[in-house]
Formats: structure tokens, sequence, C-alpha cells
């Protein structure tokens, strides 16, 4: 009879009967020697080894491959994810298998976890407690006349300024009038200087401003764009700056800024790489160029190019489209403010696109070359005062779509930089 | 003018295959039909950091790695979910591919592995056993509850045009045999799967699974029998109904 690893000759034959692997005269004498129950299962598994054998294949789902690829280079570049299953499998538990404590031991355990909870929320509390920035003036007058605020008896050197003037023998007989920076940068009681100085920094930001542009202002110490590109735009007067028009963005009023000399190409590749390139066209026939650029931005036009031209606009720049036409030329703006974009001299936005493109000057003078081609017009690589947002690429048919949509080998480093198409009058 | 319906000379008639103009021919040819030159070329442009080897290699084979994860577990969804961690596993794993046996045989033995520890687990297994007594308790009042997955979705040779009544019987005969492969042991199934769905022979299954030979000649025939058991239940259990029914009318 059949042994647990191996048959015997006699099931092997068997076997081999069924799996048709006999020769004709061989089979018919082992067929000869079976008794009738026997004929009957090796017949009965003959036809099912034969129909199991005619089962189709099935062609496998034409998504399983790029599925199967994204994973990988997933885990090509992130490296190797925990799978679902292992992470479920490491935290089964066996509901059996936990010790029916007592009560005492249930109570000790709500303790425990209050415990922790209580602490929780007061330690995230106290991190995420919103931080008012202290305002330069409170901090000067503090110490000499008035405390006016908490914030300022918080970071108040208890030591009198006179003692500390005193302390100092360059500057014992004079008294300095009282001012933001120095008095923040002394060290206080308890040797906080960093905060201090954080909170004294950029006392003109206003709290008003939408986040877009708060955050863009109050940017990190160590910021990479702050550090790397302290460019200040010293043509434009401050009448003309962001700060002076709360309503509008940044984005928005660099549309209106003054046709400048184009930047060089290695100069708009670094701006571009930091969001903070804009690309001005300048038409005679603003009207036809806008088409041509909008008629050229599809997937078909697209591929031949190292560059992608999108029909919409980045998100600081929506305004500045929506307002594009037609254009107002009187001033009426009821605040009283100079508004640039409302005056007869500002240029005549015919509409704004978006341009992926890597930020490399050799790509940047091939947008240049095309563009200029397609419109028939000045192409000018101008800089944006501050970032603007990073734009997700939106597809040919003007709705966005997320970074990420295609595998990760077709995703190349690029960046989106606004294209204005404006008029040359 | 109708053409005349040859029967085949075979106690089992040949089903239609052409219902599935993507399956590959299977006569029984295993996994080594590959050409085993090319399969070595993109082994080693996967392993010189090629990803776009990877596609290639993985395209060659994923029909075959799907139908062997289709035969396992029979539901579509587990089945391309097991085929994609086996494409993942064995992409990662190429480092380790010897080249000792073929290339498709390896292959096959990491995405049987996938799917072993898959179908020993015993949330699939429970399920599928449901699934499957749903299934049957469904065809048998003659319908199709698999969930949308129909028969043929699943690969079995019906004949759309049942021309006469032995090719349905055939036919629900082999859903039948389906069925009770699907209750059997994972190690049992596994065997069936890759000597009488995938046509491997003695030497390619112990490869893949890891056994001697002498293993998989003595698994195999466990595995027939076992079979053959499943399907008498199935007949006594289908006699005992009709009895049931005759008996209430």
């Amino acid at each position: 009879m059949t042994t647990y690893d191996h048959n015997s000759p006699q099931d092997d034959l068997l076997l081999a009967l069924i799996e048709g692997e006999l020769d004709a005269a061989r089979e018919a004498a082992v067929l000869a020697t079976l008794d009738a129950p026997t004929l009957a299962r090796v017949n009965q598994m003959r036809r099912h080894r034969a129909l199991l054998g005619r089962v189709c294949d099935v062609a496998a789902p034409p998504q399983l491959l790029d599925r199967a690829m994204a994973v990988l280079e997933r885990e090509a570049v992130l490296g190797p994810s925990v799978s679902d299953d292992a992470v479920r499998d490491s935290f089964q538990i066996d509901q059996y298998a936990v010790p029916a404590g007592g009560a005492w031991q249930r109570r000790l355990a709500i303790a425990a976890g209050l415990a922790l909870f209580v602490g929780g929320i007061g330690y995230f509390g106290l991190r995420l407690a919103p931080h008012r920035p202290v305002i330069g003036p409170q901090f000067a007058s503090a110490p000499s006349s008035s405390k006016t605020s908490g914030d300022a008896e918080l970071h108040t050197d208890p030591q009198p300024t006179e003692q500390l003037a005193k302390s100092d023998p360059t500057t014992t007989d004079r008294v300095s009038p009282p001012s933001p920076a120095p008095l923040a940068q002394e060290p206080t009681a308890s040797g906080d200087t960093r905060l201090a100085q954080a909170d004294a920094i950029d006392p003109d930001i206003d709290d008003s401003l939408p986040f877009s542009i708060a955050s863009a202002v109050s940017f990190d110490d160590a910021d990479p764009i702050e550090l790397a590109l302290d460019e200040p735009r010293t043509d434009l007067t401050p009448a003309r700056t962001w700060a002076a028009y709360e309503d509008l963005t940044p984005a928005t009023l660099s549309v209106f800024n003054e046709m400048p000399a184009s930047l060089d190409l290695e100069h708009a590749a670094r701006l571009a790489a930091d969001g903070r390139l804009v690309i001005r066209v300048r038409a005679d026939r603003p009207a036809i160029a806008a088409a041509r650029l909008i008629g050229q931005a599809d997937s078909r036009a697209n591929k031949g190019r190292i560059f992608r031209l999108m029909p919409c606009p980045p998100p600081d720049f929506e305004e500045a489209a929506a307002n594009a036409l037609p254009p107002a030329r009187t001033m009426d703006d009821p605040s009283g403010l100079t508004v640039p974009y409302r005056t007869p001299m500002r240029p005549v936005v015919e509409t704004v696109l978006s341009v992926e493109l890597d930020p490399s000057a050799s790509t940047i003078a091939m947008v240049q070359a095309e563009l200029e081609v397609l419109s028939e017009g000045a192409v000018v690589f101008d800089m944006l005062e501050m970032p603007v947002t990073m734009a997700p690429p939106c597809g040919e048919d003007g709705g966005l779509r997320g970074w990420n949509a295609a595998a990760p080998t077709s995703v190349v480093h690029s960046v989106v930089v606004p294209l204005i198409v404006e008029s040359n009058e | 003018m109708p053409r005349p319906v040859v029967q085949s000379p075979s106690p089992v008639p040949s089903f239609s295959r052409e219902s599935d103009p993507l399956a590959e021919p299977k006569a029984h040819p295993g996994p080594a039909q590959g050409n085993n030159q090319e399969d070595m070329a993109l082994v080693a442009a996967v392993r010189a950091g090629d990803a776009r080897a990877w596609r290639e290699l993985l395209a060659r084979y994923q029909t075959r790695l799907f139908n062997v994860c289709l035969r396992m577990v029979r539901n579509r969804d587990l089945a391309e979910d097991m085929t994609q961690e086996s494409m993942v596993k064995i992409i990662q794993g190429l480092g380790s591919y010897d080249g000792r046996s073929k290339l498709s045989t390896w292959m096959i033995r990491v995405t049987m592995n996938v799917c072993l520890s898959k179908l020993r687990s015993e949330k699939v297994r429970r399920h599928h056993s449901l699934e499957g007594l749903a299934e049957r308790a469904a065809r048998s009042a003659g319908r199709d509850s698999s969930g949308g997955i129909g028969a043929d979705a699943l690969g079995f040779s019906q004949d759309r045009e049942p021309s006469t009544a032995s090719r349905v019987q055939d036919a629900e005969e082999q859903a039948r045999v389906l069925d009770a492969l699907d209750l059997l042991d994972p190690d049992q199934k596994a065997i069936l799967v890759l000597r009488d769905l995938r046509g491997l022979d003695y030497d390619q299954i112990a490869d893949v699974l890891g056994i001697a030979l002498g293993t998989v000649k003595s698994r195999i025939s466990r595995a027939r029998s076992a079979l053959l058991e499943r399907l008498e239940e199935f007949e006594r259990q289908e006699k005992q109904g009709q009895d049931q029914r005759l008996g209430r009318g």
C-alpha cells in the first residue's frame, strides 16, 4: 500500500497508467490485471486529469503589470515596505492568552492610560498652542516703562535697563533710546535670546494676510530659498510691492510690473528651481499669441517637446488670469490706494498659462525659442518677489492631476512656471 | 450551411480554447516554453539595474503566473493581488536565482510559495470554502453566483454554443472537478494545479515545491484520491438533495 512519502511500485504503476505514461501494450497489460472497482477509479481519475488539462488559461489583467511595476519602483526608491499582512500579523493578539487580571490591575491600567492621555494633551497643547509674535516696540518699552502684555512680561529681562547699561563700561554715561532690535538681542535672565530674536523679526508681517502669503513670508531661518536667493527687486518702488495691497497676492501683483530686461538663462534656471521665475510673453497681437499658445497646450503638441505647455495658470496666478480681460483703465479703487493694475499704464494681460519644465538653462533656452516662434513676440524671464505656490500640473483638459499619477520612472524633476501673455502696448 | 460537429474519439470531448484568444497554447508544455537564453539576458539586464528589463521579463510570464494564482485561489481579485506580490518578489529575489533550474520554474516556485502562504492562512481558506459552497449551491440552482466572475472569466472551457448535450455535461463535470479541487488541502491542490493544469513534469514539480521526486508521485496519487473522494461526496450530497425534494413532493 501507499507509504507516506513514497508510492509502492503498484501505486507508481497505477499513477503512470492514469497519467498516460505507459505505452499501449503495457497499458493493456496493466488494465487486464485490475479488478473492476480499481479499473473504475482509474478511469475516473484519467477523466479528471483530462478535464483539468482542458481548462483554458485566462489573460492577465492589463493593469496588472503596471501595478507591479509601480510597487517595484516605489520600493526601489523608498526601500522595501512592510506588507499589510506582516503588519497585521505582528499586531495579532491572542485574546485567550491575555491573563485574567484582577480588578486592581484593570484600574491601574486605566489610570496609567489616563495619565498618558493627560500628559500627551498637555505636551501637545503646549507645543501646538498658537504663538503670538511679540511686536518689537512692546519689547523696547517693556523694561523701562510699561508692561502692557503678558508676552512682554515673559520675555522681559528682570534686570532693569539702567543696570544693563551700567554693566557695559562703554555705555555707562549714556542711555540709549529703546529700540526693538538691540533689546531683543540682549540675553534675558533665562538666556532665551533666540526666542526673542525670532519674535522680533519682521514686525510688519500682517496676520490678516492669506495663509499662502503669510507662509511665504515667514520662512524658517534655514529656508534654502531665503538663503540662496536673497535678491530684492531694487527696480520696484515700495508703493508697488505686494505689502501695500493686502488683497492681492504678490504673484498677482508681479504680473503688473513693468516689463524688465530679461534675466540670463542660468539665473532663470536657478529661479525656476526655487519657484521664483515667471515667463512673460509680450506680443503686438496678444490675443492671437494667447490663442496660439492655448492651442499648443495639448498632449499631441506637447509630445515633441521637452517641456509641457498647460492651459491653466498656477494657483497664485488664478486671480491674475481671472482679471486678465477686459482691461479696466480707471482708478476707482475705494481704498484710495494707487492700484497699479487699474492704471492706464498697466500692461494688458491677455492670459496666464503654465509651463512644466526641467529647471535647466538649456531647457529654458529651448522654451524661449519656441515661445518666441509661437507667440511672435518677445519672451522675457522675470523674477517673482516671492516664490509661487508650486502648482500641481494640470492636464491638457485643464483639470488638475497629481504629481505622482504616472509611474515613478516617468517622473522627471520638473517645475511649473507661470507664463503670462501681455500686450506690447 | 452548418458545419457538422465532429465528435472526438477521446472519452473526453475536446473543449473549445477559442473563447480566450489570449490564452497561451497549453499542450502541457510546462514553464520551459520560454526562451531560456532570452530569459537569462533579461535577468542579467535586471541585475545590472535596467528597470525596463523588469517590465519585459514580467510581461513574458504574467499570464502564466496569473493563471497559477487564479487556479490556486479561484478568485480573480485575490489572484491579481497574489500575482502582483509574486512579481515583486521575483524581481527583488532575482539576485538569489542561481540558474540551476529554469527561470520559468523558479518564477512559478516563487508564485506558488506566495499562493500557499496565503491559502494556509485561516481567513482565506474559510473565505473560499464558503465561496465555493455558495458557488456550488448557486450552480445547482442553475445560476452563477461567483460575484460577476462567470465561468468563462475563470477559464472554464464551457462552450458558448452547446451543440450537444454531452458537451454541456462535460463542461458541468469540469466545473464540478474544479469545485472539488478547490476544497482540497493547499498542498494537494498545488500539486494537481502544477501537474494537470500547468502541465509540469515530475522534476519541475519537485523543483517548484522543493520536495523529492518520490514524494511528488506519492502526493499526486493522494491528491487524485482526495479529489475523487470529494467528487463522490458531491454526488452523495446531490443524491440526498434529490431524495429530499422527491420526498417532499
